[in-house]
């Protein structure tokens, strides 16, 4: 229980923490749809957490309420039917589920707008900023995956704490 | 139960359910929820902003240490320039100077006899009055005490215009001696007053000074032709009267033309930088760069001649 308490606390703060860089920093990135893709990718559950990210995005954002909760949900349900459970945890994956949660999330919330006549655009607008959003929220989850591989490349054998094992093991993937 | 939370077409069903819900919700409870938010993730915000601020600060902070530590080493590398370039003038001055000098037969023979100079240069250190503190001191705002009882500066310090520095004839200093810096010339006393001077930058119209050109031959530095120095009033000289027949290259060194066997070599103006002729002229045009720069300086020294006090006392 107490693992699984500090699972959720830990989803949490990571949606809250997307949240913040993404109205602060980096806008064109979905920091949101980046974590509802990696929960989705770990377990069935996660399409929970992915309509939790929804609803998060929804309460930051300007607009009415719901349909960043029903995007990431259903665009959740669909990446966990689509990809095995197996395939589901490799890095690749998680940056598909990412472009697909992403990108649609996106092409939902513009053409939503355009056709309520809340901005003016055409579709072709519409597709750019949603092409836009999938993949630069596709590099993220990339070099997040390259980082985690990484580190866990160089912790993967005992006694790795010791610094000069570390900087072997470094040498030994950078060579 | 279980299985039901975990399918996620499920989940997905209801949080359609939900979000239709959410989408027809009240506008008042819509806004309530988005202020919620804001505030919650304002704690957020100020973190990022710290951190960014932090790194900013670092890499400013990295950035000014570096342009510091560049400007010390440019600050001592033209120090180095300045006393090389003082070193090559007096090497110079003084390697022309024993070219020019005859030898003489019964030099071995009067050095049995070689006392001590009478003369030798006094230095003394004055300060350059700022434009403002002059430009008070002439309304005597310093003494405005004794001003009223005649203790006040001499009227022709008053009445100057030009820089002044803050020694006068009381600390025995006269009209037309040299202002230095180092070894170079930079400008002269126009006229003293009780406690101050009024200053003649080289570079002033009203500056006149016999100079020496020295320039490089195969046998190395020798002394070259004679001439008037004066101001343009832009930052630079002219040296006049240089006949066009007398070979001048740019580059050649300019030293005062006064010799004075008090001093141990001559003193320098500065450098050659232009040179020219028109066809038809008698007189080369040549435009000499000071060494140092008058309009900068905030100290020199007045060269004077003072009795040797080991002569006096041993005659």
């Amino acid at each position: 229980m107490p693992h699984r308490l500090l699972v959720a606390i830990g989803w949490l703060a990571a949606i809250y923490a997307a949240l913040v860089l993404q109205t602060t920093l980096v806008p064109q990135v979905s920091l949101t749809a980046a974590v509802a893709a990696w929960a989705v990718s770990r377990s069935p559950i996660g399409v929970w957490w992915a309509a939790g990210a929804g609803v998060a995005c929804d309460a930051a954002g300007h607009d009415r309420l719901g349909l960043h909760l029903a995007t990431y949900a259903i665009l959740g349900a669909l990446a966990t039917a689509v990809f095995p459970p197996a395939m589901r945890r490799t890095g690749s994956a998680r940056a598909v589920i990412a472009v697909l949660i992403a990108g649609g999330d996106e092409a939902a919330r513009s053409g939503l707008a355009t056709m309520l006549g809340r901005t003016p655009g055409t579709l072709q607008q519409t597709m750019a900023s949603a092409v836009e959003s999938a993949v630069m929220t596709a590099s993220v989850v990339m070099a997040f995956v390259c980082v985690i591989w990484t580190f866990q490349r160089l912790l993967s054998s005992a006694g790795s704490g010791r610094p000069i094992v570390l900087a072997n093991r470094w040498n030994m993937l950078t060579e | 139960m279980r299985t039901l939370l975990l399918s996620p077409w499920i989940v997905a069903f209801g949080a359609c359910l939900a979000g239709l819900l959410l989408w027809h919700a009240p506008e008042g409870l819509t806004q309530c929820i988005h202020a919620m938010t804001t505030d919650a993730l304002f704690p957020g915000y100020e973190v990022v902003g710290a951190v960014e601020q932090t790194a900013r600060d670092w890499c400013s902070l990295r950035t000014d240490s570096k342009v510091a530590e560049l400007q010390a080493r440019l600050d001592r590398a033209e120090d180095d320039l300045h006393t090389a370039t003082e070193r090559v003038q007096r090497l110079s001055a003084q390697l022309a100077s024993l070219r020019s000098t005859p030898q003489d037969p019964w030099t071995s023979v009067n050095s049995a006899f070689e006392s001590e100079r009478l003369l030798v240069p006094a230095l003394i250190e004055a300060a350059v009055l700022g434009e403002a503190t002059s430009q008070a001191w002439r309304e005597g705002r310093f003494l405005d005490r004794g001003w009223k009882h005649g203790v006040r500066e001499s009227a022709v310090v008053l009445q100057g215009r030009g820089p002044l520095v803050d020694l006068g004839a009381a600390a025995g200093i006269a009209p037309e001696d040299a202002l230095l810096v180092g070894r170079t010339i930079v400008g002269k006393v126009a006229a003293v007053g009780r406690w101050t001077s009024i200053i003649l930058p080289v570079t002033d119209p009203a500056y006149r000074g016999r100079a020496q050109l020295v320039r490089e031959s195969e046998g190395g530095p020798v002394w070259g032709a004679s001439g008037l120095l004066r101001g343009d009033g832009n930052g630079r000289c002219r040296l006049e009267g240089v006949p066009v027949e007398d070979a001048v290259r740019v580059g050649d060194l300019v030293f005062s033309g006064d010799r004075d066997g008090a001093l141990s070599a001559a003193l320098a103006y500065g450098r050659v930088v232009e040179a020219g002729a028109a066809p038809g002229d008698r007189e080369w045009t040549l435009v000499v760069e000071p060494a140092a720069d008058p309009n900068a300086l905030t100290h020199v020294h007045v060269l004077r001649a003072a009795l040797n006090p080991s002569r006096v006392w041993t005659d």
